[in-house]
């Protein structure tokens, strides 16, 4: 393998503050995310606004972490519905 | 002489089926009424009368020959602009789509069609389903025929004005987070969402295919189920409509069957909500105990419902770039401003994050009945947590303030998508600005039954479902009035 050169030293993983504060959806962020995979033409605006409305959905998704099974197909969904289903519905 | 405009679908499909009116003679009033009304409220993309007529001389023929006719013979119906008709455009209120005919027809509108419905015309929505308030910024303000200052709510948002207005017997919209049941809660009618796999999406515009259903607005909880009857039932071209014992709906209305018990949701849904729509809703859930109902107080999982409610967006939006992610690189300027922003969150959420959400959804569900609907068949909840806001109050938004209004209007109806749930609104009084206040009857999967027999229960012992906006009597201008005018103003017009 080509020599890459020490890894750039990051802070400890224990370091709650500057990873909440690195990893926080910003106007920066979004820019260049957006120019890298997304390729929209967001405006100034939007991306002023969007942080919001991504730390809210980024919020809703780590609000489950502690709920998800590792071994739970998103299919489960369907036989839970047929599984609560009253037995006179059947 | 009776109006069959005014009429219920059931009463008119009987009457039909009778010979005592024919279906030419409907669609003229039909026809009348619409031209009179569809410019004040604009809630019609098109309206098609040559091609409307021409079905009606058909179904009147047909029942000349002595054929046997199916329950819906002759009954006009609109829908909201999203299910296809091969050879129609279906603009999904979309300048993207405005112009191109599809090639396909929708299961749903196969099915009207065999039961021998009439499709009057298109019905506004808003723009792609996405947006709870019914603004479209491709068509003129469609307009809450309660009081025209005041939105509709969507996206089914046409659908619920036209069948409020007594312009047609009963409509078809979808439901992704509420867009059926709040338009029928704020236009004064019924609203169904049936579970989910209960109606074929084939043919029907896609938003969110893991939370979309499709099901009926209807002036009566009769005239919905027998549209659900018409619709219902697993379909070879959509996989996630599920086999389980369908129809039967309209004739489990009044036939024999097990005693039910209603529960009053404590927590979640109750939070915070306006008195006037407190009020109504006690008062409703009363009525329904003295209908013989076994009342009883369930309390919430309010953290997991929370959840659900903050999930249903993620799932939602990235479903929705997913299907729009081709068009919105190359035509953004083809959105609708809002609609585009709305988009936009959906192309940021991981794909595993996306996948989480929808890996919690089935232990959520069984949470929740084993926590709500194990002590109770049906649950109670108002449909909207606010009263109606006027047209002024919910357009322009912009950022947080756009996805507040969202919340706030959807917070009772979109985490029952979430959790696949069948669930209902059905009229329960007016606020004193005399707008519309609905109550939401939630059951287990597939229990549509139980959910059509405590609404037809309710509304046999109540009168809101029989009050008409002024403008379907003829009022032009619209300040509506208290709850006690409305019923003395409708006492009055049927005298």
């Amino acid at each position: 393998l080509p020599d890459v050169g020490a890894a750039p030293e990051l802070p400890s993983a224990d370091n709650h503050a500057y990873w909440e504060t690195s990893m926080k959806a910003t106007p920066g962020i979004v820019r260049e995310w957006n120019e890298a995979f997304v390729r929209l033409q967001l405006t100034l605006v939007r991306l002023e606004e969007l942080p919001v409305e991504l730390e809210q959905l980024s919020a809703a998704a780590e609000s489950i972490r502690e709920d998800v099974r590792f071994d739970v197909d998103p299919f489960d969904f369907h036989k839970a519905l047929l599984n609560c289903m009253p037995r006179e519905a059947r | 002489m009776i109006d069959w405009t005014e009429t219920s679908l059931a009463d008119t499909a009987d009457a039909i089926q009778a010979g005592r009116l024919k279906a030419r003679e409907l669609a003229e009033a039909t026809l009348d009424k619409t031209e009179g009304l569809a410019a004040d409220l604009n809630c019609y993309v098109s309206v098609d009368s040559a091609r409307y007529r021409t079905a009606a001389d058909g179904a009147d023929t047909m029942q000349a020959t002595g054929r046997p006719l199916g329950r819906l013979h002759g009954v006009p119906l609109a829908h909201k602009d999203m299910f296809y008709r091969k050879g129609r455009v279906s603009g999904c209120g979309s300048r993207l789509c405005a112009d191109i005919p599809q090639s396909t027809t929708a299961t749903v509108l196969e099915r009207l069609d065999r039961a021998g419905a009439l499709e009057v015309g298109r019905l506004v929505m808003v723009e792609f389903a996405m947006g709870p308030h019914g603004y479209n910024e491709n068509y003129p303000q469609c307009r809450n025929p309660w009081r025209l200052d005041h939105i509709p709510s969507g996206s089914s948002s046409g659908s619920g004005v036209a069948v409020g207005a007594r312009l047609v017997h009963g409509s078809l919209g979808s439901d992704t987070g509420g867009s059926i049941r709040c338009p029928a809660a704020a236009t004064g009618v019924v609203g169904l969402a049936p579970s989910h796999g209960r109606v074929s999406r084939y043919g029907a515009m896609p938003m969110s295919l893991s939370l979309d259903v499709v099901g009926p607005l209807a002036r009566t909880v009769r005239d919905a189920a027998l549209l659900l009857d018409a619709i219902a039932g697993p379909d070879p071209n959509d996989a996630s409509a599920i086999d389980v014992a369908t129809g039967g709906f309209e004739s489990a209305l009044d036939g024999p069957a097990r005693p039910l018990r209603v529960g009053i949701a404590c927590g979640y849904f109750d939070d915070d909500i306006h008195s006037e729509i407190r009020r109504s809703f006690e008062g409703a859930a009363d009525e329904i105990g003295r209908a013989g109902f076994a009342l009883t107080f369930v309390k919430m999982p309010v953290e997991l419902l929370r959840k659900a409610a903050d999930l249903h967006p993620l799932v939602m939006k990235a479903e929705a770039a997913a299907n729009h992610m081709k068009s919105m690189r190359a035509l953004e300027r083809e959105y609708g401003v809002e609609v585009a922003n709305r988009l936009h969150a959906g192309f940021f959420i991981p794909a595993a994050d996306y996948i989480q959400a929808l890996k919690v959804r089935g232990s959520f569900l069984r949470d929740f009945v084993a926590a709500a609907l194990t002590n109770c068949d049906v649950l109670l909840t108002p449909t909207l947590a606010l009263r109606v806001p006027t047209i002024a109050e919910t357009t322009g938004k912009r950022g947080k303030d756009y996805l507040d209004m969202v919340a706030g209007l959807t917070r009772n109806t979109k985490v029952i998508n979430f959790l696949g749930l069948p669930a209902m609104t059905v009229p329960c009084g007016f606020d004193t600005r005399g707008l519309p206040i609905g109550i939401q009857l939630i059951a287990r999967p597939f229990d549509e039954v139980s959910l059509l027999r405590v609404g037809h229960a309710y509304q046999r012992r109540t009168i809101w479902h029989d009050q008409r906006p002024a403008v379907a009597r003829g009022v032009a201008d619209v300040t509506a009035g208290t709850q006690q005018e409305i019923l003395v103003e409708n006492e009055k017009s049927k005298s």
